[in-house]
């Protein structure tokens, strides 16, 4: 062992020195819902700013509908199908992660049956 | 009372599993009732103890299904072992990407809760549970369900960084087990005799360490030749300082008969050195203990206040 500068890790055992990164396997500790930002909440670029008008140019004068909708309205959460997608495959992976506990369980009950039984040591 | 105590390094090859399963014996050797648990997919426990190799996937299955452990029982009197291997490999990804979608998994600890040695009533007296090193998510599982902390060393620098590591995944897990507690570090694999060396590392360990535990007294010598002995029989230190025992009386027989000794099957270590190596690992169970129990001690005190 070289002489030279040591860390002092007295801090990191004594509790008085928090850890440069949380446990990785502290967080998980119950279902947690996928929340989206809705699409219309997305901020859009302000107009008149010197940038090219998305629009093409042809469509930015006259011929564009006057009482056409803004392009983006904000949609109730219900209503979010990519929200309503991730909670339907949500619960479809909390479903197949209870179903593989139940069939582990029972597999691993049928496997030592035989040395349950005294066939096997 | 049980105790759990982890023993880890950051680093691999500083002698976590052959301390765990010398330590393991020896206080099975005293009478009480010792676990030793194998969390290495490596498996390596098993050429230590002698048991043959395992695929560890029923501790695999406690971690992420809440399975119950199977144990193999009086491996040596009052030691029993839960196997390492293979499987355990599966256990980081799984918790990695089930924790991703926010699913829990059971880890270590309620598994170990339903243990019990024989009968309903008893209890280990301790369980000792030796580590992987890069292995991050399986070390942590095993700090999250410990009691204390064993952090075998040796003389080197790397060993140093090694310590960094554990230290750092020490604290984050303190978050889920403010109860884990370093209690001591162990210096492994130096030469016997050679007191400035041992010394000098040991005030560089009390510098890292900056009080929070003590380096233990007593230090592991490593030798070569009775590490190939004890592993390729499957021997623990005082069995090995036994058997050199029984060979030199057998070889004074033969002798005495006028037999030609045999030595095609002969001891690769000195009976001194086995000797000297079973006192190290009975010097350490005894200061281990007593670490033990003065913490438990202080806890009662701390309780009482």
């Amino acid at each position: 062992m070289t002489n030279g500068a040591r860390p002092n890790l007295g801090g990191l055992f004594n509790g008085s020195t928090p850890p440069q990164r949380p446990s990785r396997i502290a967080d998980p500790v119950s279902p947690r819902l996928v929340t989206t930002v809705p699409i219309s909440e997305t901020p859009l670029p302000p107009r008149g700013t010197g940038r090219p008008d998305p629009v093409p140019a042809e469509l930015s004068h006259a011929e564009s509908p006057p009482h056409s909708p803004p392009a983006a309205q904000p949609l109730a959460h219900w209503a979010d199908p990519v929200g309503l997608v991730n909670q339907y495959f949500g619960l479809l992976r909390t479903l197949l992660d209870i179903n593989q506990q139940w069939a582990v369980a029972c597999a691993t009950a049928v496997a030592a049956l035989p040395r349950r039984v005294g066939l096997h040591r | 009372m049980r105790r759990v105590v982890a023993i880890a390094n950051g680093k691999g090859g500083v002698g976590k599993t052959t301390l765990a399963a010398g330590l393991a014996g020896q206080v099975a050797a005293t009478g009480q009732r010792v676990l030793i648990i194998d969390t290495d997919p490596q498996g390596n426990l098993g050429r230590d103890l002698g048991y043959g190799p395992q695929d560890g996937s029923s501790l695999g299955l406690a971690i992420t299904h809440g399975l119950p452990l199977d144990v193999i029982r009086d491996v040596r009197a009052g030691l029993n072992v839960i196997p390492g291997g293979p499987a355990l490999w599966d256990v980081a990804p799984a918790f990695t990407s089930r924790g991703a979608r926010g699913a829990s998994l059971p880890g270590l600890r309620p598994a170990l809760d339903k243990l019990r040695p024989t009968g309903k009533a008893a209890d280990y007296d301790l369980v000792l549970i030796d580590t992987p090193p890069g292995e991050p998510i399986l070390q942590e599982l095993v700090f999250a369900a410990a009691d204390y902390l064993i952090i075998p060393t040796r003389s080197d620098d790397a060993s140093l960084d090694g310590l960094v590591v554990v230290a750092q995944r020490f604290a984050a897990a303190r978050a889920m087990n403010p109860d884990l507690t370093l209690l001591g570090v162990a210096l492994f694999g130096v030469r016997a005799g050679s007191t400035r060396l041992i010394s000098r590392v040991r005030s560089a360990l009390d510098e890292t360490l900056g009080g929070a535990a003590p380096v233990f007294d007593t230090s592991i010598r490593y030798l070569e030749s009775a590490a190939v002995d004890m592993r390729s029989r499957g021997l623990l230190p005082y069995e090995l300082a036994d058997l050199h025992q029984g060979d030199k009386t057998r070889r004074i027989k033969q002798l005495r008969k006028g037999v030609k000794v045999e030595t095609e099957n002969s001891l690769l270590s000195r009976d001194s050195s086995a000797a000297g190596l079973a006192g190290d690992y009975a010097g350490f169970a005894a200061e281990v203990l007593a670490a033990i129990s003065l913490q438990e001690n202080r806890d009662r005190v701390e309780v009482a206040v």
